[in-house]
């Protein structure tokens, strides 16, 4: 199963025009709909969706990112359920979606492999370890928070949160270009200091987007 | 009421949560800790250093704690747990299936193009937030932060940096 894929994949590699990516890329969205049944990989089935981000959901830690080289090990190496080609597709969209990247993943690898039912197999499988994990935490938790060593660990661990929140955004911003920065910047601070809803920014940045899309045509 | 309020405000976490994890926080504190107020920010804090010990993303593991704390039950977590991933779902199933159509499209490039800044400023906004004198104390405060912050940065792994500063607190809060 697996090394058919793979073979698959490096054909069309090899003929790899604009167009070629696009039919390889995506047989699910050439046909209409339904009639992709050709296209299921024999092992992929509800169950084995599930399980397989079950796994992927268990072992993520620290976010999205995190998660893409386990994606690749366990879906495109190991199981072949889409096609590395499609793995670049996977990326662009996984990030200019909203919601968690680990999320919008699971939903784009089952929906590729078994429609909307994969797609919801793959997100159930996704949440389930961190749901159950994050319940326990928060029945036991919100009983030890009070904890005089509980609090102590906690106050050494405050000020941490706020240092790997502020270190990627100086990678994040290394190829933005001075004004975006001063824009990243203006945001930053109207949504501090004015308690103004982070959504007007999106929003805003959005239809600035948007308005300079028509203007310079 | 509570519960309709809950799913709601994650749906809305949901659907304006670009840039992943950290871009989000800025828009749960908001949320959650100003507008809602079911949690302050130091617990928000402490969340995010649970979050980074367990498995799954951030925005997920905050609806599934704040929706039991929140209503204190369980159906409270599964709520708000789902109200986060719908819009995610939805999006992603409408980009998955139209990419080839969308893939070449100027305006919607120059859309999430526009929205870039504005993740990266989110993101700092997060942090920022999360810059107030009651998760920095005292000048150690500084101090870890300045460490976890060079050593993030040469990166070290951040699970390590969180046991790490909890030790530390351990030592010199106790």
């Amino acid at each position: 199963m697996n090394r058919k894929n793979n073979n698959t994949a490096q054909d069309s590699k090899s003929v790899k025009t604009p167009d070629g990516i696009a039919s390889s890329g995506n047989p699910t969205s050439v046909q209409s709909g339904n009639t992709n049944n050709a296209n299921i990989p024999e092992d992929a089935s509800y169950g084995a969706i599930f399980w397989t981000f079950f796994k992927i959901g268990l072992f993520t830690f620290g976010g999205g990112y995190a998660m893409i080289p386990l994606i690749e090990r366990e879906i495109i190496d190991r199981r072949g359920w889409i096609a590395k080609e499609n793995f670049l597709e996977l990326l662009t969209i996984a990030q200019s979606a909203p919601g968690p990247i680990a999320l919008n993943t699971s939903v784009f690898v089952g929906y590729k492999t078994r429609g909307f039912k994969g797609a919801t197999a793959a997100i159930l499988g996704a949440i389930t370890p961190s749901f159950f994990i994050i319940l326990a935490v928060a029945l036991f938790f919100t009983a030890i928070k009070d904890n005089r060593y509980v609090e102590a660990a906690f106050k050494g661990m405050r000020p941490a949160v706020v240092a790997l929140i502020a270190a990627p955004i100086f990678n994040l911003a290394k190829g933005l270009g001075w004004w975006r920065i001063l824009i990243a910047v203006a945001a930053a601070f109207v949504v501090w200091h004015f308690s103004i809803s982070p959504i007007y920014m999106i929003i805003l940045g959005a239809v600035a987007g948007l308005i300079y899309s028509f203007i310079r045509k | 009421m509570i519960y309709l309020q809950l799913f709601y405000t994650y749906l809305k976490i949901g659907f304006f949560g670009f840039g992943g994890g950290y871009a989000m926080l800025s828009l749960i504190q908001h949320e959650v800790v100003e507008r809602n107020q079911w949690i302050t920010n130091n617990e928000l804090a402490d969340i995010i250093a649970i979050s980074q010990m367990t498995p799954g993303p951030i925005a997920i593991n905050s609806a599934t704690y704040i929706g039991f704390v929140a209503t204190g039950t369980v159906w409270g977590s599964l709520l708000a747990t789902i109200a986060v991933c719908t819009p995610a779902m939805t999006v992603m199933l409408i980009l998955t299936r139209f990419y080839l159509k969308l893939q070449g499209n100027r305006t919607l490039a120059c859309t999430i193009d526009g929205m870039k800044p504005m993740m990266i400023g989110m993101i700092g906004a997060s942090a920022l937030l999360l810059l107030t004198p009651a998760t920095f104390i005292d000048w150690i405060s500084w101090a870890i932060f300045g460490a976890c912050f060079i050593a993030s940065i040469l990166k070290v792994n951040p699970i390590l940096l969180i046991v790490l500063s909890g030790v530390a607190g351990l030592i010199i809060y106790l």
